[in-house]
């Protein structure tokens, strides 16, 4: 793919404090948003997904400490600079995100188009009018009636609201949208219906997109390319039909696509035994060891690095470095 | 296949009140009819709102019916006083797995004493109410049983939490389980190890499973028939592979078409999917209640409601076009949009 890129992640650390110790929660995270792609981000709940969004947004809570890293973004490090500049000029106007269960936080006395037309007023300094006529496209570009713009959120159903809240995050004209479990307490058919309009933001804004989810099935219908989280740390990094497809990867993501229920297709669904590493006290090698059914001795002490195969394709395992030799 | 409960034409309707005056009626259940067998599990599908929480919660008599019947074993329960059920272990036999493992767990309660909370209800004896606790945790894998009757629950993942769930459901050895989307909440790794154990203790302990998801894939994999509701009615029922495989009510079909695979094929391609949301049950549609949606519909479907009839053996839908879908001479796979 030779797409330029947009936003770029290196090497990010990202610890809580909490009474139990110091929680890796993203510990050395590098990766590339290209323009135009959207990126997948799965993993299982801890496995640092939401942390690593909530950093790119810088809407980290007060216990969560950025240890290490940089965010590069137009050639400027958006974690270093102050607080005050990156909202000023940067998040909602060029990086914005629908955060997890953002649909429950509307405010249920207000209309849901004033809310969108906030940051317009607020933030673009637009005249209410103008806001609300822009708020209004907004809305019409969800999918949904103008008219509603006069709506409040209990007059609405749960797609309902999860559009409004995508039209909230799109109102400044981001290049890069951050969707963070944007349909998970949704039914199927209304899932399927909020996944078309993203396909159709990305096709028809031009957007870039990192899609944040827990469901692997989801992420493979909008992604191009996948990163698969672990302990804190991305495991495996492709494009789709290599991530999913029947190139070597990492024995995590393997296994994971092997515990998926699936409509068709004849697979019974295997589990992982154990559970994931507490990232207060990760093991040490590979973290994902204790679990794995390939560990051999190397992979009890020494962590591996991303090893890169079939040009763009990373995994973070012995295995792959060993077929490099 | 003998059947350990079975609900005849049941209704739920709850009055609604509309302002200071007027009342609305809200019809949850608008006469299904559905049986479980022994080493059976019966999967119910659905939206949110389709009824199918209220199905399990009345055939375990937790709700009261407005209407139709309720039979375990052959014999009527219905209307059978609280005090009979309880003296007679109708409660004891019909148990319930929850959604939240977090929540539906005291968390000052260690895993042994959770345990044995039914157990005391129950009246069973001091001295059985231990090995019990030891063989229910053995049972669902929890090992070393002595070890976890001392832990507390947060000290378990969300995956040992539901099993430890699942064994105070098995705890009384019941016949009939109502399990309500017991992995929704579970991740994706240890889900197949919850649904593989349901499927394993169904087997061993000849129970029949009532088993409510949104999700069909996991439907398909423990269970051998399903229904699919849609605003308190079964739109289709009958073998679980056969109507996955080939569907005839257009609500399955396109429920189906809702459902992602993690596969790289489909990916950037809009899915045909169901246009517009579940129309509120307070005010149903006429005639077939899924004609506001359904992209077959015709004059007929907005008159008169469709019975539900069998088209293969076991195998019911309630959809006016259903012949000319099995004969395909109509069909779904056209436009998305």
């Amino acid at each position: 793919m030779s797409r330029p890129a947009i936003l770029r992640v290196e090497d990010l650390k990202v610890h809580y404090s909490t009474p139990k110790g110091h929680v890796r929660a993203v510990d050395g995270v590098s990766f590339t948003l290209n323009r135009g792609e959207s990126l997948a981000v799965v993993g299982e709940s801890g496995s640092g997904k939401t942390t690593l969004g909530l950093t790119l947004m810088r809407a980290l809570p007060r216990n969560a400490e950025i240890v290490s890293g940089r965010v590069m973004l137009d050639d400027k490090d958006i974690l270093s600079m102050g607080l005050e500049d990156f909202r000023r000029a940067y998040s909602w106007r060029i990086i914005s995100m629908v955060f997890q269960g953002a649909m429950n936080s509307l405010n249920p006395v207000l209309k849901v188009g004033d809310q969108v037309a906030e940051p317009l007023i607020f933030k673009g300094g637009l005249p209410r009018d103008e806001a609300r006529k822009v708020a209004e496209e907004f809305i019409e570009l969800v999918g949904m009636p103008r008219a509603f713009y006069d709506r409040y959120p209990h007059e609405l159903s749960g797609g309902m609201k999860q559009r409004i809240v995508v039209a909230m995050a799109l109102v400044m004209r981001p290049q890069i949208l951050i969707l963070d479990e944007p349909t998970s307490a949704l039914d199927v058919t209304i899932q399927a219906q909020i996944i078309n309009l993203v396909k159709d933001l990305i096709d028809n804004l031009g957007l870039s997109v990192i899609f944040i989810t827990h469901d692997v099935a989801l992420a493979s219908d909008v992604a191009d390319r996948m990163a698969v989280m672990y302990g804190g740390e991305i495991v495996e990094l492709g494009v789709l039909e290599h991530v999913l497809g029947g190139a070597p990867k990492h024995p995590y993501t393997e296994k994971l696509l092997a515990s998926l229920p699936r409509l068709r297709g004849d697979n019974v669904p295997e589990f992982i035994p154990g559970r994931p590493p507490d990232l207060s006290s990760p093991p040490p090698g590979c973290r994902f060891h204790p679990r794995c059914p390939y560990v051999f001795d190397k992979c009890r002490v020494e962590a591996p690095p991303l090893f890169e195969s079939n040009g763009s394709h990373l995994v973070k395992c012995w295995l792959r470095g060993e077929e490099h030799g | 296949m003998a059947e350990i409960l079975s609900l005849i034409d049941v209704k739920k309707h709850y009055e609604v009140r509309k302002g200071i005056l007027g009342s609305q009626e809200l019809r949850a259940l608008d006469g299904v009819s559905l049986s479980i067998g022994r080493r059976e599990t019966v999967a119910v599908v659905g939206e949110s709102g389709c009824g199918k929480s209220t199905l399990g919660k009345v055939s375990l008599r937790l709700i009261e019916p407005s209407g139709g019947r309720i039979l375990f074993k052959g014999e009527d329960i219905t209307r059978l006083p609280e005090k009979e059920l309880r003296h007679r272990s109708f409660r004891r036999k019909m148990q319930t797995v929850f959604q939240d493992p977090y929540s539906s767990i005291n968390p000052f309660m260690r895993i042994g004493e959770v345990l044995a909370e039914p157990l005391e209800i129950h009246g069973f004896p001091k001295s059985e109410i231990r090995p019990k606790i030891l063989t229910a945790l053995e049972d669902v894998k929890l090992f070393p049983p002595e070890e976890f009757e001392e832990r507390y629950p947060h000290e378990l993942s969300g995956g040992q939490r539901q099993r430890v769930n699942i064994a105070r459901a098995l705890i009384l050895d019941p016949e009939y389980i109502v399990a309500d989307e017991p992995v929704s909440m579970i991740d994706a790794s240890s889900r197949a190890e919850i649904l593989l154990l349901l499927k394993s203790i169904r087997d061993s302990r000849e129970m029949g499973i009532l088993y409510i998801t949104h999700d069909i894939a996991t439907a398909r994999y423990v269970s051998e028939r399903i229904a699919v509701m849609y605003l308190g009615e079964i739109a289709e029922t009958g073998a679980t592979m056969e109507v996955l495989r080939k569907p005839i009510h257009p609500y399955t079909t396109l429920l189906l078409n809702s459902v992602p695979e993690p596969d790289p094929a489909g990916r950037r391609k809009r899915r045909a999917v169901i246009k517009g949301e579940p129309p509120s049950p307070l005010n149903p549609p006429s005639g077939c209640k899924f004609h506001t949606r359904c992209p077959l519909a015709v004059e007929r479907c907005r008159t008169e409601k469709p019975l539900l009839l069998e088209y293969f053996p076991g195998h019911l839908a309630a959809c006016h076009r259903a012949e000319e879908i099995i004969s395909g001479s109509v069909s779904l796979t056209s436009d998305a949009s």
